[in-house]
């Protein structure tokens, strides 16, 4: 055999090997439901924050445990337990996908994605205030 | 017609028409130096020229011309109100100019201008078709930025646009309001910068990164003269400089981002393998070993293929980059990835254009270009009607891999001759294929939101795969749901550790082989030295590291880094002799090889110092909590952290930041005589011998007697044991909390650098809003409980220990009425000090019916309790608690990290960067002499 040949069968195995691994070791997306449907197995599950429940980090006590609610695409409501302090701004955060596993009635994540709006400020938000409203022909 | 006041309207007019200039103008050159090229006229490329001083100038007018309007902070313009605002200081308005999509694409078409310019005067005979393809690019770039709609299709998003005239606010009343900008509060001020990226790494990475992507042009420019030529060979002399020019500054402005990371960024460390950063990284490893395959074809005829496809595909993959970043396609699988504009289709044709040309290119005969071209049409037919756009871009890529074998075995017949086994073009093919195979594994592994979407029309066959092979990636991939790996940077360290120590190895080995035919003899006779030393340094990095034997990945990664540093540097001195003219290629290496020797020692060896035990064990909590590494500061408490000891000192807000003072003290060892008493888990004890404390109190416990009976000691002047005490002050950390209403807050980190470590800090939380109400408490927290229940409010436990009827008799402590009916909790609270205390709030209805409240405060932990409400059906209670300002103590929550030898790692780089420029330098050189032959 030809070195080129031994050369090409080797990078052929490497890419196959790490197209592979790439597939077959990588988490998956969902939601709740699937989540909990698979407990012990990991996910990222993508939602976002529900502001109206209470967001317990108690730095005193454990300074890399936080718990929140989450709420996921399909509007399903869990208790998440996040192994990390907890992030600045949380209560802005627009989007969050926690990576983790289900177990019982709680998610324990062990990272956490957050996406902050890029704009606090609203966008078009541009009005006239008060007695403006009239345009001027 | 309404007279807007104080709008600077025909400024944004001014801009548009430049831009609109430069489009037509590149388009202009671009079809003037086909023709010269078609007809070998010199009026044609003269035109060509023109157009191309046309498009510069126009061009370097519009982005001045934004510049303009960053610097007079002209709100009413869309781009400057969402990217600077009025109390932003000067040097950042360059940053504002690119934070956008629309200013990056300027900046980066502005390096074509500066490059085309220069290529224009040194091509020659090169200069039709590579002027023409720098033209082509500028068309495809400035169509980004034209903002153009045809009928509903948006063509570009143009940063001079007036928020008046955005789509969303046309027709609204207030923009037929004359006084509009002075009446509407929102236009006073704009949203300003991302307080990330008001740092200033952030002035000069992107303009060097993007020079980085430019300069790629310049060798995919005359990769294509010499395909579309036939002149397969000859475009590499004058390209192979500009090829380290591109490994030069792309490289550079790579690694700025990871300095920029590491000193504004908060993820702890300079490099994330981030989507965005691997964006950049990839195109990079393709160039490096394009421009290394150039070489070798330049002193050997081989791999000339090579040299072509990786300089192509270079110049696909940094438009692959643009894509991925801009087009939003990345979603929610990086934290820093831009959002979309709406123009993915556009980027995705500019894409494809790229990589279709290379393709057509590739295949080198007329009759196969012409095939390919038939199948292209073909298929976007197809897709025009079916609409089945993702099944037909797949197919797409099929057939042009299908093509490009075709193309290569039709033009490059089997080569009888086989290389020497222990030749240099040998290791250096098979360096590229290594950087190749290095790339993909990045590549593929950053695609993941790309493959779900191209797996969209197959998830039937993808399905019943998967159901087949039980591979529940498959399914995930069937159903579009493919995730990153959830560890991230483990699992491409797992894949780049070993293509690295393939690399480094290479380029230690390299060098001391010739072209041509080669005995290994000879070369390990030269090598050997090298080999030898390198052993020993490595053994001895290995003892003062402590890297154990079962690190063995990291041990081989460790040699071969030293050994390329070792190799290069004897080269440089026993067979260069330190001739300085020949040194770039060996400095280069050294340096390549010393940042990646930084990397492998800063991070493995990286300690989060602040790792600590705390009181609540997590890991009860769930087996797969690991992570303690994050440490709780009170201002004012001396706390033993890793290595050191640290105190919260102070916090001073100067302008928008808030700086946290925190002191870093050497330990030093305690020293206890016999008779001194201290407190150890709960209980007091007494020296029996004067003795030097071990690490660990239950080792020592033969050194201490048990106090049983500790009533009559001064419990104040007894210390807790601990084997170390605060000793010397060293040093002062002020990492920032950097505080911006507009973007949220982030925190900044600080950092000690000493020759051989740094030590990294920053804050993970900090209480930055006042929350005080008239009395000094905080805001309540609103407690559920049942008796026997327990909850955490600040450092204190609470527990509901019993309920129970208020009896009359009672009634008069409680100074209650006769009517009154009232309910007694008894709760217990136990501070953070382990202390215990019992508190009775009531819940009392006046007359049996009116709910009265009736808080009672707790003197000692400060808490404010307030009895809410009482239901017997569910047996849980309510109550309000605060804390009181007073009684709590200011905290800061950190992380801290030691970094060693990170130190060589900026070295490296520098070297790095040194080495390039002279192997460009040396380069210009043989081509000009070549060209004088």
């Amino acid at each position: 055999m030809k070195k080129t040949h031994i050369v090409a069968i080797i990078v052929i195995a490497v890419a196959m090997a790490f197209m592979l691994s790439s597939v077959s070791e990588s988490s998956s997306y969902a939601d709740f439901g699937e989540a909990f449907g698979n407990p012990g197995k990991e996910y990222h599950v993508v939602g976002f924050l529900d502001k109206s429940a209470e967001i317990i980090y108690n730095p005193e006590v454990n300074p890399n445990l936080t718990q929140f609610t989450m709420i996921d695409k399909e509007g399903a409501k869990r208790k998440v337990w996040l192994n990390k302090s907890k992030p600045q701004d949380f209560e802005r955060s627009e989007n969050v996908v926690v990576i983790g596993k289900a177990e019982g009635n709680e998610f324990y994540a062990s990272e956490m994605l957050m996406k902050c709006p890029s704009k606090y400020k609203e966008e078009g938000k541009f009005e006239l205030q008060g007695n403006l409203r009239n345009p001027v022909q | 017609m309404v007279e807007y006041v104080g709008e600077h309207a025909a400024l944004g007019v001014l801009g548009e028409l430049l831009i609109i200039v430069s489009f037509g103008a590149a388009l202009f050159s671009a079809i003037a130096y086909l023709l010269s090229y078609i007809r070998k006229e010199e009026a044609f490329r003269q035109m060509g020229r023109i157009g191309f001083w046309l498009h510069s100038i126009a061009l370097v007018g519009a982005a001045a011309t934004l510049f303009y309007l960053l610097f007079n902070r002209y709100f009413e313009f869309d781009y400057v109100w969402k990217h600077a605002n009025s109390d932003m200081p000067l040097r950042y308005i360059f940053s504002c100019f690119w934070e956008g999509q629309e200013g990056s694409f300027l900046l980066w078409s502005f390096w074509h201008v500066v490059l085309g310019n220069i290529l224009l005067r040194t091509a020659r005979k090169w200069e039709s078709l590579t002027m023409f393809t720098v033209a082509i690019i500028q068309v495809l770039l400035g169509s980004m930025v034209l903002g153009v709609f045809i009928f509903d299709f948006q063509i570009g998003s143009n940063p001079f646009t007036l928020i008046r005239e955005l789509p969303e606010n046309i027709g609204l009343p207030w923009t037929r309001v004359a006084t509009y900008l002075q009446d509407i509060p929102t236009f006073q001020n704009g949203r300003g910068l991302n307080p990330l990226l008001q740092n200033y790494w952030m002035t000069i990475h992107p303009p060097t990164l993007f020079l980085g992507y430019a300069s790629l042009v310049v060798p995919f420019a005359f990769a294509v003269a010499g395909a579309w030529t036939g002149e397969l060979r000859e475009w590499l002399r004058p390209a192979i400089p500009w090829a380290f020019f591109s490994v030069s500054v792309l490289g550079i402005g790579i690694l700025m981002g990871g300095a920029w990371a590491y000193e504004a960024l908060s993820f702890g460390g300079f490099w994330a393998w981030d989507p965005v950063e691997n964006a950049s990284l990839i195109p990079w490893i393709m160039i490096v070993g394009a421009a290394h395959v150039m070489v070798l074809n330049h002193h050997k005829p081989k791999s000339l293929y090579a040299a072509l496809l990786l300089t192509l595909a270079a110049y696909a993959l940094v438009m692959y980059a643009s894509f991925l970043v801009h087009s939003g396609v990345l979603g929610e699988t990086s934290v820093h990835s831009f959002t979309g504009n709406g123009l993915m289709a556009q980027h995705l044709f500019i894409l494809l254009s790229i990589t279709g040309s290379s393709v057509a290119l590739l295949l080198f005969q007329k009759q196969l270009r012409l095939i390919f071209l038939a199948a292209t049409i073909f298929l976007a037919v197809v897709a025009a009607f079916t609409g089945a756009w993702v099944a037909i871009i797949v197919a797409f890529l099929g057939m042009a891999v299908v093509m490009l074998i075709i193309g290569h075995s039709k033009t490059f017949p089997k080569s009888t001759g086989e290389e020497p086994l222990w030749s240099r073009e040998f290791w250096l093919f098979i360096g590229a294929v290594v950087l190749v195979l290095a790339a993909g594994q990045i590549a593929i592994e950053t695609s993941k939101p790309i493959w779900n979407l191209l797996a969209q029309p197959f998830s039937k066959p993808l399905m019943s795969l998967a159901n087949l092979t039980g591979i529940d990636g498959l399914k995930a991939l069937a159903e579009g749901k493919l995730a990153p790996h959830s560890e991230r940077i483990a699992f491409f360290n797992k894949w780049q550790v070993p293509f690295a120590f393939v690399i480094t190895f290479l380029i230690a080995c390299t060098q001391f082989l010739r072209y041509g035919k080669g005995k290994f003899g000879q070369f390990a006779k030269k090598i050997a030295w090298a080999f030898g030393i390198s052993i020993l340094l490595t053994a001895a990095a290995q003892y003062f590291l402590e890297y154990s034997s079962s690190e063995s990945v990291l041990l081989i990664l460790l040699f071969t880094c030293i050994f390329a540093v070792v190799a290069n540097s004897d080269y440089l001195i026993r067979m260069l002799k330190g001739k300085f003219d020949f040194a770039g290629a060996s400095v280069a290496h050294i340096g390549f090889a010393l940042v990646l020797l930084g990397a492998l020692i800063s991070t493995s060896r990286s300690m989060k110092i602040s790792e600590n035990g705390s009181r609540f064990d997590i890991a009860q909590l769930n087996e797969d909590f690991k992570n303690n590494e994050d440490i709780l500061l009170f201002k004012g408490d001396t706390v033993e952290m890793g290595p050191y000891f640290v105190r919260y000192h102070e916090r001073q807000k100067t302008g928008v930041n808030v700086y946290y003072t925190v002191d870093y003290y050497a330990p030093r060892a305690t020293y206890y005589k016999a008779g001194q008493k201290v407190i150890s888990r709960g209980a007091i004890f007494e020296a029996l011998v004067d003795h030097k404390p071990g690490p660990d109190f239950i080792m020592d416990q033969k050194n201490w007697e048990l106090v049983e009976d500790p009533r009559s000691l001064d419990v104040e002047t007894i210390t807790r044991w601990s084997s170390n005490r605060p000793g010397d002050y060293l040093f002062t950390l002020n990492p920032r909390v950097q505080l911006n209403p507009e973007f949220g807050n982030v925190a900044e980190p600080a950092t000690k650098r000493y020759l051989n470590r740094d030590i990294y800090s920053h804050i993970r939380w900090a209480e930055l809003e006042e929350d005080n109400d008239p009395d000094g408490f905080r805001t309540p927290e609103e407690l559920k409980l049942a008796v026997g229940d327990t909850a955490f409010v600040g450092a204190n436990l609470i527990r509901l220990n019993a309920l129970s009827m208020v009896k009359p008799e009672e009634k008069d402590t409680y100074r209650l009425a006769e009517n009154d009916l009232a309910v007694r909790a008894s709760i217990g609270i136990r501070n953070g000090n382990g202390d215990v205390f019992e508190i009775e709030p009531l819940y009392i209805l006046r007359d049996t019916v009116l709910p009265i409240p009736d808080p009672v405060i707790e003197a000692e932990t400060g808490l404010r309790f307030n009895f809410e409400k009482i239901d017997p059906q569910t047996g849980i209670h309510t109550f309000q608690v605060s804390e009181s300002n007073a009684n709590r103590r200011e905290f800061i929550v950190m992380q801290a990290i030691q970094f060693p030898m990170i130190n060589v790692l900026w070295i490296g780089c520098i070297v790095m960067f040194l080495g390039t420029v002279m192997a460009i330098r040396h380069r210009i050189r043989i081509s000009r002499k070549l060209l004088r032959e």
